[in-house]
């Protein structure tokens, strides 16, 4: 059965495991604390790619995105967004990831896959969820040896946003 | 009877007119039914689709009119027809996916069948079973198939109203108006981009009011303000149809930098600049000099035009308390691809994530949650004074005025 659970292939299997798992810690850790929202961008390479796509335009092949950054100039610049340039009301996200799963591609690039939930804050109200979806990603071993989003596809369940999307996903 | 909610005598419009705003319009539950059969099913051209959407017989497309789902299909003949997403039989909502391809409609509960005009064409059981049962001699499909909107389509782009009295569509806007929407609209082939869909705590007129305001577009955009998208000192203009009830907003883009009127736009920022300028590269495509214009068509469109970002943006009223707003980006069918890719990049100043429109949908919740705390008070729209009159300048609400001056004949406030 193809994909399925062997006992024999965990060693090597287990490192990429670790690493990936411990590199989403890492993105969520970031993506959730506004002090540390100048980092975000560091998680990606250079050219790095990043699409946030409401269900319907992910499962019809439709190109537009909520948010599409395809340089870490272009997250630079979302960074910018969220540190002054708009007005919104201040909020509290907290993203959960699971289900990872992560396949070396033949490029050297690991394919990943992961599960993610996003809750929301906000003054006078309880938490809500904001979003639920996919992470369709690709990491790669950067030149410095760290692993960075060559591709960061957050494929929404939701069409419907609530309101407004202020920080990463 | 509720003795909270401010009865009829309580909603009265202050002596100045439509240069104030009462806030029970914003937050009044008999407000919103009336404007529901007034407005919404009144004898008014709401936006529906794109008939790109549309583009074989059989395609369909479930979307809103007010709070009304209703289903635009093209049928097997070519002509978009419009009915209400209401089974004629008990009620059921039968449609439930947001695009589709069909020969026919069937209800899923007792199985009705409607044809791409919205007739009813099949009654499972109507003749009874084993000569029991079924429908009444006299019962006669004719009379029970769907409710039909009317549609009219112009370059591209499909209107609906549920109101057979509805004047032709060309008359409904006016020369003014139609001028500027084939300035976008003008013959060529539309492809669609994609779609945004957003939730926003907040009345839908305040949607609508915000793309007639060009006074806050100085002041709480950043972005526009600092990059000269759109700016109170650009050469600008607020036109309206004879009505009131459309209108648009028209600018031409400046540069960034210092001016003496600057000194009230503390949304300036002089030293800032893209990380990756290839976010704003907008090239000159309409004829004119406009570089933005936005379009406000009652009741319910927006259409978009900034640098090389074209969207229709269509209010889905949720409530009094909150409204969708439905973006369709599109292209033309003949744009190479560096402008496609101009087009999504610079969706991203619009939408429920933009640069730009995040900063509106934000304080439009803002506006809601304040004016909630004061039914009886009124909001003043008196800049540019207490006329509804074209301004060949953005320092003016004299479309909101327009605006309100046309709502209160319609819904007789």
């Amino acid at each position: 059965m193809d994909g399925a659970t062997q006992l024999r292939a965990l060693p090597e299997d287990l490192a990429l495991r670790v690493a990936v798992e411990d590199f989403y810690a890492r993105y969520v850790e970031i993506a959730n604390d506004p002090l540390r929202l100048e980092d975000w961008p560091e998680l990606f390479t250079e050219d790095g790619q990043y699409r946030v796509l409401p269900q319907e335009n992910w499962q019809q092949g439709w190109p537009l995105a909520l948010v599409r950054a395809e340089s870490r100039g272009m997250l630079k610049d979302r960074v910018a967004a969220a540190q002054g340039i708009n007005t919104y009301t201040p909020r509290v996200m907290r993203h959960l990831v699971s289900n990872i799963r992560c396949d070396r591609a033949g490029s050297g690039e690991i394919e990943t896959k992961a599960n993610f939930a996003v809750f929301e804050t906000m003054i006078d109200e309880p938490s809500r969820v904001f979003a639920t979806g996919v992470y369709r990603d690709r990491l790669i071993e950067d030149a410095d040896g760290l692993l960075r989003l060559q591709e960061h596809v957050v494929v929404l369940d939701n069409d419907l946003v609530p309101n407004s999307i202020v920080y990463p996903l | 009877m509720d003795e909270m909610a401010p009865s009829a005598t309580d909603r009265r419009w202050s002596e100045e007119g439509y240069s104030r705003v009462p806030y029970w319009l914003y937050t009044d539950q008999d407000i919103y039914d009336r404007e529901q059969g007034l407005i919404f099913q009144g004898p008014f051209w709401s936006y529906v689709a794109l008939s790109a959407e549309l583009a074989e017989p059989g395609d369909f497309k479930r979307t809103f009119i007010g709070d009304r789902s209703v289903v635009i299909v093209r049928d097997q003949d070519g002509e978009i027809r419009g009915f209400e997403n209401r089974c004629a039989h008990r009620g059921v909502q039968f449609c439930r996916t947001h695009r589709g391809t069909a020969k026919d409609f069937m209800c899923p509960y007792h199985q009705w069948t409607y044809d791409l005009r919205g007739n009813l064409i099949g009654v499972p059981f109507r003749r009874g079973v084993k000569r029991q049962g079924g429908m009444p001699a006299d019962f006669d499909p004719k009379n029970h198939g769907l409710r039909k909107l009317r549609t009219a389509e112009r370059h591209g782009v499909v209107f609906a109203s549920f109101d057979p009295a509805v004047p032709p569509l060309e008359a409904y806007l006016g020369e003014a108006m139609l001028g500027y929407f084939d300035r976008v609209f003008d013959g060529r082939k539309l492809k669609v981009l994609g779609y945004q869909r957003q939730r926003t705590p907040a009345n839908w007129k305040l949607m609508f009011e915000n793309i007639k305001d060009p006074y806050h577009a100085s002041l709480l955009h950043v972005f526009l303000v600092t990059f000269g998208l759109f700016r109170a000192d650009n050469e600008s203009s607020v036109e309206m149809d004879a009505t009131g009830r459309h209108a648009v907003l028209v600018s031409r883009k400046g540069e960034q930098k210092k001016t003496e009127d600057l000194s009230d736009m503390k949304s300036f920022r002089e030293a800032l600049q893209l990380n990756d300028p290839r976010l704003l590269d907008p090239v000159r495509e309409f004829p004119g000099t406009a570089t933005v214009v936005m379009q406000t068509l009652w009741p319910n469109l927006i259409v978009q035009q900034q640098s090389n970002t074209l969207a229709m943006r269509q209010l889905v009223t949720r409530g009094p308390n909150a409204f969708d707003l439905i973006w369709t980006y599109f292209a033309y069918a003949d744009d190479e691809e560096a402008m496609v890719t101009r087009r999504l990049r610079q969706a991203n100043l619009m939408g429920p994530a933009g640069y730009v429109s995040l900063d509106d949908s934000e304080v439009m919740e803002f506006s809601q949650v304040g004016i909630a705390q004061a039914p009886q008070a009124s909001g003043v729209v008196e800049m540019g004074g207490h006329d509804t009159e074209d301004t060949p300048h953005m320092v003016t609400e004299s479309a909101i005025r327009a605006f309100y001056k046309y709502y209160r004949e319609i819904m007789g406030v």
